[in-house]
């Protein structure tokens, strides 16, 4: 166990007394994970150990580049007089080696998949790195599919997640700093940003909330997230989770800063506007007219994600005149055998489809398709001839279903089904007046509100100079500018275009 | 209270916030009222204030000028003392209260006129007044940032209408073009100049804007623009409903939303434009509760004016209930602009004996 107060001590020179320690700090006998594998230096005639953690370092590595040198090595003319340096500079083969001469950073060490040799009569040890956590292989992504576009993505390894995102983005200016969270179990996030790009503002903020969180211990990323947002209660939210190396490099590139985490197959990209939570992972990859016509649709599928049901019950209940006569007397028809007032239809309806989806996902696969037909079948077709409800909210609940189905990002998704019901009783209540003051209570909170001190509808308002990536975007070539609001350090992205010939 | 709140208003924002803030005017009582003393010549009414206020305007302008960086409040407590200041804070205060007190009135009058009959008058007024205090809450930057994403929706909305009642339109319902005569429009149009009161009360806002070009740009912009569109939206009323007609519409503006349809299929299409028009009354009657607590807070010399949105909010609440009808809120409406056209008008120049003296006292010493 890793506490900050014994810790600290420093190494002795016996090697008995530091094995004793660092068995203790492991409760070894009773715990079988810590390996030590005892040993004499042939080449030094003198005693040794090695240690390792069983499941966090690789055991052939360890065999082949530590422990086979050592004992096999028996050449005994060095140049380095010290042991120490002249196991690590001229026995072992291993391509990494450093000295810890504290057993707090020893035992990190070990926990993290390092592997630990200790020498008789030298109070420090050398840490080789041996990580050989299991991990699975860079598969496809599941929540951010396209049809266009690389089909990798992030998985439950830190290091493969680093080198996906330096594999993408091939710049030197692009750092990855580590630092640490969690008082008991230590996880290591790493801060990913091009430095001459990045605002440094935004990036020492972010590391100081990192720095601040203050808790045993903080697994996964989405835990993170928690921990640095400012508006934990609001609607909105303040991040972006994204499972494409393509798309974390393509905010980077822009000036935004991404977390990574062992054991999350996700970046999470800070800070974040309203645009990159519409945005789709494709929009950039198809032609200009193509792409623009998937964003009017999905912002068409937001307008009608948020806004349906509750235009439904407010032009139902206060503006009938709205409705084509023809369709208002079919609706009237259907309506006449429904003994429930038009809201308690909605929102027993709309129930029902929050159901489904929460079902589907809890679900197990198996038994998965029963859910769309018990959904299908029961909650819609029944229902109606059930004279539950009409068979005008069928249509309009499975609109908006499949609307809100649109919104490639899932905190938003939350967003726009909540505030779907906010605006539903408001709209049921007062009509269009309160849908209009609810709209006009959203609008200002949304343009107030603010992701690590980025403007959450910025570029648009307040207005700042970008390259109108918002609703629509330009062809690629006019996309000249990366937008100000994240106060970038260069601004031009590519000079103006040549004319050719 | 986070940063981005607190943040300046740009260029863009600002000149929004006036076409909505000035603007708005042409789809409430005022018009009906204009018509009354205009007649077939109501139209130029507008045009007339304006041009008296601007004189107003650019007296003012030229003594914001000089004190850069400084608003309305700052100018008159430094020119004119703690109690001189104090005063013509409170009067600016109450001339905007009664007068946001009064529109706001006749706001709640159209809604529950034209579209919630059965609803309680004090219930629609707490309701939009509760939504107006949550926006002036959210800060100056949140009305301001509203405006501009609205404001080209609003336009449009404005041109879509006009389109769409096109073919009602009869330009030559527009004579005898000098209704009443044209001595009688001069002076209909300097007494109700206090309609655009705004652009006076507005430069007490000139620290909450990034630059002083900005707020020149922005304020003249605004004021032009949403005089020529009231202007031009009187005339397309005239020619729709007629004089003497016109007079005896109540709201004029609602009542041409009613005789729009998109087609055939859609044969009313009114609810679209007083839904867009309720957002944008949140918006402007947030304005002026955030002016109001401004120039309050001011006039008390405090900084943490933001704690009086509420107080402000109640007390037009408590203000605007008073009128029994429609008709009192109009004759109310009709005493107010004849007061306030002296305040608004003789203030700048008040201001700027007080600024002239300060300086030939301060060149002295």
């Amino acid at each position: 166990m890793t506490t900050q107060t014994d810790g600290k001590t420093e190494l002795s020179t016996r090697l008995s007394a530091n094995l004793d320690r660092i068995k203790r700090d492991f409760a070894y006998p009773s715990n079988e994970a810590l390996i030590i594998r005892n040993l004499v230096v042939a080449s030094l005639k003198c005693d040794a150990a090695v240690l390792y953690l069983e499941g966090t370092a690789d055991v052939n590595e360890i065999e082949k580049r530590i422990i086979e040198p050592l004992i096999e090595r028996t050449n005994t003319s060095f140049k380095n007089g010290n042991p120490l340096d002249a196991v690590r500079l001229e026995i072992v083969t291993h391509r990494t080696g450093k000295t810890a001469s504290t057993f707090d950073a020893i035992n990190e060490g070990l926990l993290n998949g390092w592997t630990i040799v200790l020498i008789e009569g030298v109070n420090q040890a050398l840490k080789f790195e041996t990580r050989g956590f299991e991990t699975r292989q860079v598969s496809e992504p599941i929540v951010e599919h396209v049809i266009r576009g690389p089909k990798e993505a992030f998985t439950e390894s830190a290091a493969i997640n680093r080198s996906l995102v330096r594999k993408y983005l091939r710049d030197r200016h692009l750092v990855a700093e580590t630092l640490n969270v969690g008082d008991r179990s230590v996880s290591e996030v790493t801060i990913m940003y091009v430095k001459d790009l990045a605002d440094p503002n935004i990036v020492d903020s972010i590391k100081q909330r990192i720095r601040a969180v203050r808790t045993d211990a903080v697994l996964t990323l989405p835990v993170l997230e928690q921990y640095l947002d400012d508006h934990p209660y609001s609607l909105v939210p303040s991040s972006l989770n994204t499972e494409r190396p393509d798309r974390a490099s393509a905010f980077l590139l822009e000036g935004h800063v991404i977390l990574l985490m062992e054991n999350s197959p996700a970046a999470l990209v800070l800070p974040i506007t309203i645009w990159s939570l519409l945005h789709s992972a494709e929009d950039h990859y198809m032609r200009w007219a193509y792409s623009n016509f998937m964003r009017i649709i999905r912002l068409l599928a937001l307008f009608v994600a948020v806004m349906t049901p509750s235009m439904y019950i407010a032009v139902a209940t206060f503006h009938e005149e709205m409705i084509p006569t023809d369709l208002l007397l079919a609706i009237a028809a259907t309506r006449e055998k429904v003994p429930f007032p038009a809201l308690l239809e909605v929102l027993l309806m709309e129930f029902a489809f929050e159901l489904v989806r929460e079902a589907a996902i809890r679900v197990p696969n198996v038994i998965g398709p029963t859910i769309g037909i018990v959904g299908a079948l029961i909650l819609g077709q029944a229902a109606v001839e059930a004279n539950i409800i009409s068979p005008i909210l069928v249509v309009i609940v499975a609109m908006t279903g499949i609307s809100s189905f649109t919104i490639p990002e899932p905190s938003l998704n939350f967003a726009v089904r909540i505030t779907r019901f906010i605006l539903l009783i408001m709209g049921a209540f007062m009509g269009f007046f309160g849908i209009a003051l609810v709209v006009a209570c959203l609008l200002a909170y949304l343009t107030t509100y603010s992701s690590y001190g980025v403007p959450f509808l910025s570029p648009l308002t307040p207005h700042y100079r970008s390259s109108a990536d918002m609703i629509l975007r330009m062809p690629v070539h006019k996309e000249r500018m990366r937008p100000l609001n994240l106060n970038p350090q260069d601004s031009v992205r590519r000079p103006e275009r040549i004319k050719k010939r | 209270m986070n940063t981005s709140m607190q943040e300046k208003v740009g260029g863009r924002e600002f000149t929004s916030i006036f076409l909505i803030a000035v603007g708005m005017k042409l789809s409430d009582i005022t018009t009906t009222i204009l018509f009354e003393s205009g007649q077939t010549a109501g139209w130029m009414i507008p045009l007339l204030s304006l041009a008296f206020m601007l004189v107003a305007y650019v007296v003012l302008m030229s003594v914001l000028k000089r004190r850069a960086g400084q608003g309305l409040p700052e100018i008159v407590f430094t020119v004119g003392g703690k109690f001189g200041g104090g005063l013509i804070c409170l009067l600016l205060f109450a001339a905007a209260l009664l007068m946001t007190a009064v529109t706001s009135r006749g706001y709640v009058d159209i809604i529950n006129v034209m579209v919630y009959q059965q609803s309680p008058l004090y219930a629609l007024y707490l309701m939009l007044m509760a939504a107006a205090f949550y926006v002036a809450s959210r800060g100056f930057a949140a009305i301001a940032r509203v405006s501009w994403m609205l404001i080209f929706l609003i336009e449009g909305a404005i041109v879509l209408l006009v389109s769409i009642m096109w073919e009602d339109i009869d330009w030559m319902r527009l004579y005898p073009w000098a209704g009443p005569g044209v001595l009688e429009i001069v002076r209909t149009g300097f007494m109700h100049s206090a309609m655009f009161g705004e652009i006076i009360l507005a430069t007490a806002l000139v620290p909450q804007v990034t630059t002083f070009k900005a707020f020149r740009i922005g304020s003249v912009v605004g004021f032009i623009v949403s005089s020529l569109k009231i202007s031009f939206l009187m005339a397309v009323y005239l020619s729709v409903f007629d004089y003497p007609e016109i007079i005896h519409i109540a709201y004029p503006f609602q009542q041409l939303t009613k005789n729009t349809s998109f087609g055939r299929v859609f044969t009313h299409a009114e609810s679209f434009f007083i839904g867009f028009w309720l957002i944008i009354s949140v918006i402007y009657f947030a304005f002026y509760i955030y002016l109001l607590a401004y120039l309050f807070g001011h006039a008390l010399r405090t900084d943490r004016y933001q704690k009086l949105l509420l107080p402000m909010a109640g007390l037009v609440v408590f203000i605007g209930l008073i009128p029994g009808n429609t008709e009192q809120v109009r004759s109310y409406w009709e005493l107010l602009i004849s007061y306030s056209t002296v305040l608004y008008g003789a203030l700048p120049f008040v201001i700027w004996l007080l600024d002239w003296n300060w300086r030939r006292r301060h060149a002295k010493t």
